[in-house]
């Protein structure tokens, strides 16, 4: 059964009885039930998202696997889904397996939009090319920055596919005026691209 | 993996009551109301989120859990570890949240909780809760998982764990769900720190 990686945006959800949940979620959860009837299974790692960037709630590297094409096309039809090519499955593949467009892309396209810029790609590269990392060293890469969310009340902020919220959850760096909280970056991130790997099915 | 690993810390079989007095007091977030005892089990007596807080705090590696009594469509039902800021607007912590929905659609999801902003972790889990199921959180070291006792929720048997996290407490939101005890305590390496439940006038009573 074929497997892919792709980066998707976190989207809000409210999920409290009184409105006072503000909840986000990785947009491939809007899938889990069907990967679950092909018997496949997906696990995220958050990443990126930032000042600058088109994720305003974040942005997770996301790996499904075991599931039917027809369903890994679903996802990467999605709104803001960056899927990876099916030749990077394995933390330990070269980039090198990539065209270079593809490389251009993972680094331009996906590097960039997730707030990294391309200085910081050439600090991180060190004299090196995209070519001779492994994917597993570009997603270590990808996962260092990340934001803690923040709520922000005033509603005024433009998020995902467009949509104006009543109020928004943000993972940009922003501070928010009303209430003081403050979106911080942290790093490292909570959770491993290794660990996430581990766990789901390759092929 | 053994789910739960400790005993139960209360059954709430006493006096009607609220708060529900004994090792809890507080609440999660300042707009809660108190969790009640109504009939030896835990819930929402008023319309709202019901919570509670299990004190004192102990290691940072914790397992709370709860046994669903009865749940109705839209009943909620929250189990926190790790939880840091109780009280105020923006709590912090981990909890699992179970949500009645239609026959065979239920949800169970976990959540890291920041400063009152909730990021789910992993996928939703869709399957029945019954009566008398248990379901808990527990978190030791970085790795957090929350798990149901039956295979009704999950794809892969009983005992499904959804894993990753930080830290506990319980809430719950509709009077008729009823969840009740939250074990905690006692194992060396797994001592709940700080159990906290919360009930709603939609919470599941627990037990």
């Amino acid at each position: 059964m074929p497997a892919q990686w792709f980066f998707v945006p976190y989207v809000r959800r409210d999920t409290g009885k009184t409105g006072l949940d503000r909840s986000r979620y990785c947009m491939v959860d809007d899938f889990t039930q069907r990967i679950h009837a092909d018997g496949g299974d997906w696990s995220e790692f958050e990443c990126g998202g930032g000042p600058g960037t088109s994720f305003i709630a974040g942005a997770a590297g996301v790996k499904v696997g075991g599931v039917t094409q027809a369903t890994l096309d679903a996802i990467t039809a999605a709104a803001q889904t960056s899927p990876i090519p099916t030749s990077l499955l394995e933390l330990s593949t070269s980039l090198s397996v990539l065209t270079t467009p593809q490389r251009n892309t993972l680094q331009k396209a996906l590097a960039n939009s997730l707030g990294y810029s391309d200085q910081e790609v050439t600090d991180w590269l060190a004299g090196a090319t995209l070519a001779s990392k492994t994917y597993g060293q570009l997603l270590d890469f990808l996962a260092t920055r990340w934001y803690t969310p923040v709520y922000d009340p005033a509603g005024s902020q433009v998020g995902y596919q467009g949509v104006t919220y009543p109020g928004v959850i943000a993972c940009d760096g922003r501070t928010v005026a009303s209430t003081g909280a403050v979106s911080q970056r942290l790093s490292p991130p909570p959770s491993s691209p290794a660990a996430v790997a581990a766990r789901i099915p390759s092929t | 993996m053994a789910f739960p690993v400790n005993g139960v810390l209360d059954n709430f079989n006493r006096a009607n009551a609220t708060p529900m007095g004994g090792s809890w007091s507080g609440k999660i977030r300042s707009a809660d109301i108190d969790a009640s005892i109504n009939g030896n089990v835990a819930h929402a007596n008023a319309a709202g989120n019901a919570s509670a807080v299990w004190s004192p705090a102990v290691a940072d590696d914790q397992e709370a859990y709860a046994t669903v009594v009865t749940a109705d469509v839209s009943d909620t039902l929250e189990v926190w570890v790790r939880l840091t800021s109780a009280g105020g607007a923006a709590p912090n912590g981990y909890r699992i949240l179970f949500t009645d929905n239609a026959a065979g659609s239920d949800t169970l999801q976990l959540y890291r909780v920041n400063g009152g902003v909730f990021t789910q972790l992993g996928s939703t889990f869709t399957g029945t809760i019954a009566s008398a199921q248990k379901i808990g959180i527990d978190a030791v070291g970085t790795t957090i998982s929350a798990y149901s006792t039956t295979a009704a929720c999950g794809r892969r048997g009983s005992r499904r764990p959804m894993r990753r996290g930080h830290r506990g407490r319980w809430r719950s939101s509709r009077p008729r769900t009823t969840a009740s005890t939250t074990s905690a305590a006692a194992h060396p390496s797994r001592l709940p720190s700080r159990c906290s439940s919360r009930l709603s006038t939609r919470s599941p009573s627990c037990k």
